[in-house]
Parts: structure tokens; C-alpha cells; sequence
């Protein structure tokens, strides 16, 4: 919708001119796809499913990743005083172990909660987890911010 | 009560409709009347949906939880404000909000364009009715605030304890205000466009509209930011969520046309260019709505799936279709009067600013959208996190704060060389200074310096002007500095008003890049006693402390922090936990702020034997975003002061056919 558009109503008469403009604007441009391709190469993760992580297996050690799924009730644990977290996170096709520590745990955090945790997978079967983010639960709806 | 207020908004969507049709009739067949009668129309919508609003408050305010809106975000034993804040706390109170706020600009801009052209009017009235009629349906029809409870429960749910703070008041109706206020430019737009009076009047009357709206939706995201980084605890104000890219992208793109317009109206350029821009703005403002609500993206602002979304679309491409098509048609009336004469030009560099703002605006879209285009595409989902936005857009955004400082520099058609160099000499010797010294002492990293040195650079520049534009006024007038300075801004508001925005915004990227680059953090367990050492500073951890509060059962930490041998204070983090949401507290960031740096102690959480557990961080300079936020909206107010009415003789005579009112 971006690209369609810009193009703005520029018409000079010297070509020089022109040519110059092009590939100011061209490398401008140029610069900001490159950026974004880097970016792209570098950032990207993989956003799975418990069932689409447990499929890959070994396949996903030691890959960062992000999976999504719903805390298993009863199954969480604390230590060190709230520090490091231990929990199940389920949806309808498996359930994994996850350890989280060091950063913050969201509020809302807690049994059935729908969690988002990125980290790498380990040949022990945990997910360790450096990122833990947290949804609202359903019945409350809201539009304040809400990121872990 | 719910009867009356879903009568108003049924009533208000009728009228709508009624004001879409008969506004572009009376365009069509020049008849006063009809105009006559859309305008008000426009009028009845406001006092319709105001009812409609005022009987929600009512409803909240004497806990009527026979509505199910009220029972599900409010209850007895909440703090007066935010049972009223609770009123946008949910989907159909923030959309109603919307629709309201909507229909009240709507009407002061009919008060404020009394005598305006005749066609262009009606087909403003059409293109806003018709916003306002989806919105009415929307709250009509679709996802009412006026559904009632089966069995009217004792006692509401009450509001989700992450939205108990002072927050709550001002960052969601300043942000949708933000959203909807763009719909005044895109409206001024459409009616230019389809009464074909794309002369310079519209333009000006679209540039107060816009640096509105622009104001609004920053203010918003920022108070978003400050929000966040009070009470999430992550010690950070920004996390490239989806929907904080969603707010960002319009002000980026607004940012952008209230940039470019300036060619517009000073040289006749880029026309097509600028309708786009502010266009654009406007499909990302009901993106961003509809993002909000939707859940089509998976963001932690979104929650419950919503019935909503489809109708967002549907609503959104025929926007974008519409107005396109339009635009289409009048490109032979978009046509450029000027060209540009020279790359060393003000109008060039302008260009490149916008380029570097669409650009970043391209990619954060990208990034946010990728989930869904990688599901569609590859058939898995692949996320790009925070580090894709700020590999991104901290390159760009040293682009754009270099740009800052030599844009206002250039003068319009063409520079001598000569003349360039001397403006630069102070402040590249400023940027020069910075660098060096940041090299010695800070070394943290290319970007960090870059960042830095272009503050230093813009800094100079703008200083520059200021003492430039003063001496030369004094020399003019043989006015004393002080009282040259004050006139020079008086008389130039415009331009020295977008000085202090710039200064503003130097100050927020200065504590921005410092603030994410120099942080530290230590997390720690500590038993009553112990201490950490973090930055110079030593917290001694206290013990822990419970109180009662109304509804409320606080459960703080205590410490004392020492810098060397003297005692600075306490700080006290605590957890909060509300009735009814026992299993969900809310935690209090503790945060000491100086002008150098945020001490940030966060309380993770306590074992049964009093020991507990800290995330603490010293972040520098977060003041200075605040502050650069207050000091940017300022010079907008500077900027947007009407300018001392020129003498009678040297006014131009007003376009007979199209006199914008008191704007």
C-alpha cells in the first residue's frame, strides 16, 4: 500500500538533475530494503505450536524459538523467591516443560493463562525460556498495555 | 436506561447515513438547503451519540449492572475515576468513545468552516458521516455497550487490576482521540479531491487540522510508553508489540505529511504525494483500531477473539479503494507547479525525510504483519521480535535526526555551497566534540555514538538559528536580545515552533538511545539484610511490610539506598492484591528518578522465610523522554498559534470561492 503510492509528482527538467534525485531517492530506499533483509535474516523465529515444537524434535535444539500454548493448572512452580519460574504449557496437541528465569514474570501470569515463551528447546525435553509473555484472559478485555 | 442509550446510537447511525447522502447530494445539485440540513445532521449525531455516552457514564457511575458492559468492567468498591475511566475500559466503550469524540470534532469543524465553499462542505460532511455511520453501526448492530445482563448480578467483575493506575486515565482515550482525529485531515482530503478545489486553502485549513491530530496521537503513544514502563516491570517503555506498531505507524506517517505539506504550500510540489500521506495516515489509524480489537495478530494488548474484525476490513478496503480511485480521477488536477532546481535544496531534503519516514513505516509494517504473511505464504508462522525493529529503525531513525539538524539549514530551490559550509562549521564542530568525547568515555557501541552525535549536531543547529535569528532581528529593529528572541518567535511561530519540537524530540532520542544502550540490570535474592550493588548504588533490603488498602491487601519491600556512605532514601516496590483477582497481583515499580538516570527496583516476588527477590535497573536519562515530550508538544502549541493578523493593505484578498473560517 506504501509502495504504490510513493511516488511523488517530481518532473525535472534537467536530466541531471533527475538523475541525481533518482539515486538519492534510490539509495535511500535501497538502504531501508537492505536494512530490512539483514534484519529478516538475522531476527527471524519460528512461532509454534507445543504439537509443531514436540513434531521437530531433536530437529529444534538449541534453535530460538517461540511457541504458544495455555499454562497447565496446578503445575506451576516458583524458586528463588519468584526469580526462576517452572511450568507445563499445553494446547490440544502436547505439553512441554518450560523453565523461565531472570526477567520479569507478568502479572496476569498463572494457572491456564495463555503464554507466549521464546527460547530454545533442550535435548532434556525443557524449553528454556528467556522471554514470557502473558495474555489477558479472555473475559477481560482491555486496551491499556500489557507486555512481560 | 440501556433502552435509551441504544435508541441514541441506533438514532445517531440513521442520521449519519442520512448527512452521508444528502451532504454530497447538495455538492451535486447545488442546494443550499440540503447543505443546510446535512450540516445538521452533523450537529444531531453529537448530541445523539453525547447522550448515548453521558447514559453509559450514568450507568457506571450508579453501578447499573443490569448492562453487561458495566458489570463486566466495573464495580462497587473501584476508585470514582476509573469506574469513569472503565467506560473505554472494553470494546465497546472505547468504540463508542471513538464515535463520540468523532462526532464532536465533526461538529467543530462544521462551527469553524461556517464559510466554506458550499460543495467542498458537502462532501466533508459525506466522507465524515460515513465514518460515523460504520461506527454506529458497529455499536448499533454489531457489539453494543447497551446489552443487557440475563440476571442483573449484586456486584460488577470489576476492571482487570493491570489497568488500576493512573494510566488507565489519560493513554487509552488520548490514543483513540489520536486515531480518530485523523479522520479530519482524510475527510478535508476527500472533499478537496471530489469538489476539485485543490487550491492552497485547502491545504492550510488540512495542516491545522493534521498537526492536531498529529499532536494527539503522539501525546497518546507516549503516555502508552510511560505507562508501560510505570507499572510492567520490564524496565523498558517500548516493546515493538503489534499494536504499539500499530499507534506508531500513523504518527510516523502524520509526522511525514506535516513535513512535506510545507513543499506544498510554499512551492506547489509533491501534491499527489501529500493526499497519499494523509490517506495513508488514516487506512493505519483504522488499522490500528481494528488491530486493537480484532486479534487477527497474536499481540499481548489483544485478547478475546472479536466479532468485530470482519466488518473492520470490509470497512478498511473500501476506504482504501474509495479514495484511491479518487485520487486516481484528480491526478490531472494534482499536477506539480514547480520543479525541483537543485539536490542541495530544502525541498530535496524534505524528500528524503519522508522517504526515511515511509520507509521505516514500510518495514515496521512488514515486521508486524510477517506472522500473518508467513502462515499464509509458507504455511508456518515466523516472528520477527524486537530486535528485527530496532536493527531497523535505529539506523533510520539517526538518518532522520541527521536530516533535522540540515533540512531547516537549506534554504528553498537551491544552496551555495559557500554559504552551507559556514551554517555547518558550529555544529559539525559540535557533532565532532560529542564524538570524540563519547569515544573516550563511553564507548558503547557505533550506534549509541551515532545516535549521541547527531543529538549534539541537531542541538547546534537549532541553537544556531535561535542566536542567528535574534542578532539579526536585534541589528534590524535595535531591539535588546531578549525582547529580538521574543519577537522572532512571535512573529516566525511556524518556523521557531518547529524548532522546540525538534528540540523536544532531540532530547527524547537522546535518552531513547541512552537509556537502551547504557542500561544496567542485576536481579538478586536477598534475605533482610543483604544488599545489592548496582551502578554506584548499594539497596539494603529491609524485610517486607503488609497493609490493608479498600479492596486492596498491599504487600511492600523495603530498602534503603546508599550512594558511597550517604543514605539516599528508601525505595519501596511493592505487589498488590485485588479482590477478586487474588491470583493475579499487581505489581508497583519502584523508581527514583534523577536528571542522570532511573533507579528501577522492581519486587519479583518473597519466600515464607522473608527473604525476596529484586530485578533492578539503572536506566540513564528516562527523564528526558518525559520532558522532551512535554517540551515537543509545546512548540506545537507555539507553532499552531495563529500568527499576528497581517496589516489590512498587505492581506491577500480572500478567495472569494473558498474562505476557510477561523481554523
Amino acid at each position: 500500500m506504501h509502495a504504490t503510492t510513493a511516488r511523488p509528482a517530481l518532473a525535472a527538467p534537467a536530466t541531471g538533475r533527475r538523475l541525481k534525485l533518482l539515486i538519492a531517492s534510490g539509495s535511500v530506499l535501497l538502504g531501508v530494503a537492505y536494512l530490512m533483509l539483514t534484519a529478516f535474516q538475522t531476527t527471524t523465529v519460528y512461532y509454534l505450536t507445543v504439537g509443531e515444537l514436540l513434531d521437530r524434535g531433536a530437529a529444534a535444539h538449541g534453535q530460538q524459538v517461540r511457541v504458544a500454548g495455555d499454562v497447565v493448572r496446578g503445575t506451576v512452580e516458583r524458586e528463588d523467591a519468584g526469580l526462576g519460574v517452572r511450568f507445563l504449557v499445553h494446547d490440544g496437541s502436547g505439553q512441554v516443560p518450560v523453565y523461565y528465569r531472570g526477567g520479569p514474570v507478568p502479572d496476569i501470569f498463572g494457572d491456564e493463562v495463555q503464554v507466549v515463551v521464546e527460547g530454545k528447546y533442550t535435548a532434556e525435553g525443557t524449553f528454556v525460556a528467556n522471554t514470557l509473555l502473558a495474555k489477558c484472559p479472555s473475559k477481560f478485555e482491555a486496551d491499556g498495555t500489557a507486555e512481560a | 436506561m440501556a433502552d435509551f442509550g441504544h435508541i441514541a446510537i441506533v438514532a445517531a447511525f440513521v442520521v449519519a447515513c442520512y448527512a452521508a447522502i444528502v451532504g454530497p447530494l447538495s455538492a451535486h445539485l447545488r442546494a443550499p438547503d440540503l447543505l443546510q440540513s446535512a450540516r445538521n445532521g452533523v450537529y444531531a449525531v453529537a448530541l445523539l451519540l453525547t447522550l448515548a455516552s453521558a447514559t453509559l457514564m450514568a450507568a457506571f457511575v450508579t453501578h447499573d449492572f443490569s448492562i453487561k458492559y458495566v458489570a463486566e468492567h466495573s464495580s462497587r468498591d473501584m476508585p470514582a475515576s476509573l469506574v469513569a475511566a472503565a467506560f473505554y475500559s472494553g470494546q465497546q466503550g472505547s468504540l463508542l468513545y471513538w464515535a463520540w469524540t468523532l462526532s464532536l470534532f465533526s461538529a467543530i469543524v462544521m462551527l469553524q468552516n461556517r464559510r466554506t465553499a458550499r460543495d467542498f462542505m458537502g462532501y466533508l460532511i459525506g466522507t465524515l458521516m460515513v465514518v460515523a455511520g460504520f461506527f454506529g453501526l458497529i455499536l448499533g448492530f454489531v457489539a453494543s455497550p447497551f446489552e443487557k445482563t440475563l440476571i442483573v448480578p449484586a456486584e460488577g467483575l470489576g476492571l482487570n487490576p493491570l489497568l488500576y493506575d493512573s494510566g488507565m486515565l489519560y493513554h487509552p482515550p488520548m490514543l483513540l482521540a489520536g486515531y480518530m482525529s485523523w479522520t479530519i485531515p482524510f475527510a478535508f482530503a476527500v472533499a478537496a479531491l471530489a469538489s476539485r478545489r485543490l487550491d492552497a486553502e485547502w491545504i492550510r485549513a488540512t495542516r491545522r487540522y493534521a498537526l492536531v491530530a498529529w499532536a494527539i496521537l503522539g501525546v497518546g503513544n507516549l503516555l502508552g510508553a510511560w505507562w508501560a514502563y510505570r507499572v510492567l516491570g520490564w524496565g523498558g517503555y517500548w516493546g515493538w508489540d503489534p499494536v504499539e506498531n500499530s499507534a506508531f505507524m500513523p504518527f510516523l506517517v502524520g509526522t511525514a505529511f506535516i513535513h512535506s505539506i510545507m513543499i506544498q504550500e510554499r512551492r506547489g510540489m509533491l501534491k499527489v504525494w501529500n493526499m497519499a500521506l494523509v490517506m495513508v495516515a488514516f487506512y493505519l489509524c483504522i488499522f490500528g483500531t481494528f488491530v486493537v480489537r480484532s486479534g487477527v495478530i497474536s499481540s499481548v494488548h489483544s485478547f478475546a477473539q472479536s466479532s468485530i474484525g470482519p466488518y473492520f476490513l470490509v470497512f478498511l478496503s473500501a476506504a482504501v479503494i474509495g479514495s484511491l480511485a479518487l485520487l486516481w480521477y484528480r491526478l490531472p488536477y494534482l499536477r506539480s507547479d514547480n520543479q525541483l532546481d537543485s539536490m542541495l535544496s530544502r525541498e530535496a531534503s524534505f524528500l528524503m525525510n519522508n522517504l526515511l519516514f515511509v520507509g521505516l513505516v514500510f518495514a515496521i509494517f512488514w515486521g508486524t504483519i510477517f506472522p500473518l504473511v508467513s502462515e499464509a505464504v509458507q504455511g508456518t508462522k515466523i516472528t520477527v521480535g524486537p530486535p528485527f525493529f530496532n536493527q531497523v529503525a535505529g539506523p533510520i531513525m539517526i538518518g532522520l535526526l541527521v536530516l533535522m539538524g540540515i533540512a531547516p539549514l537549506m534554504p528553498w530551490r537551491k544552496a551555495s555551497p559557500d554559504a552551507l559550509l559556514r551554517s555547518f562549521v558550529v555544529p559539525l564542530g559540535a557533532a565532532l566534540v560529542t564524538a570524540t568525547g563519547l569515544l573516550l568515555f563511553a564507548p558503547n557501541g557505533a550506534t549509541a555514538i551515532a545516535s549521541l552525535t547527531a543529538c549534539a549536531f541537531v542541538t547546534a543547529t537549532i541553537a544556531q538559528e535561535f542566536w542567528r535569528g535574534s542578532v539579526a532581528r536585534g541589528q534590524a529593529t535595535g531591539e535588546a536580545l531578549p525582547r529580538a528572541f521574543g519577537s522572532l518567535v512571535r512573529r516566525n511561530n511556524r518556523r521557531y515552533g518547529g524548532y522546540v519540537v525538534h528540540l523536544g524530540v532531540v532530547l527524547m532520542a537522546a535518552a531513547i538511545t541512552a537509556s537502551s544502550m547504557y542500561q544496567l540490570e542485576r536481579t538478586a535474592r536477598l534475605r533482610p539484610g543483604e544488599a545489592l550493588e548496582i551502578g554506584g548504588y548499594r539497596l539494603t533490603y529491609n524485610g517486607l511490610r503488609e497493609r490493608q488498602e479498600p479492596g486492596v491487601r498491599v504487600v511492600e519491600a523495603q530498602l534503603a539506598v546508599q550512594s558511597g556512605n550517604q543514605l539516599l532514601g528508601a525505595v519501596t516496590p511493592d505487589k498488590r492484591f485485588h479482590r477478586n483477582f487474588e491470583r493475579q497481583p499487581s505489581t508497583q515499580v519502584a523508581i527514583r528518578t534523577t536528571p542522570f538516570e532511573d533507579l528501577y527496583v522492581v519486587l519479583a516476588g518473597w519466600d515464607p522465610d522473608g527473604s525476596a527477590s529484586f530485578i533492578v535497573f539503572v536506566n540513564p536519562l528516562v527523564v528526558w523522554l518525559w520532558a522532551g515530550g512535554v517540551i515537543a508538544l509545546l512548540g506545537t502549541f507555539v507553532a499552531m498559534w495563529p500568527a499576528p493578523r497581517p496589516r489590512a493593505v498587505t492581506a491577500p484578498a480572500p478567495s472569494p470561492a473558498f474562505a476557510v473560517g477561523r481554523a
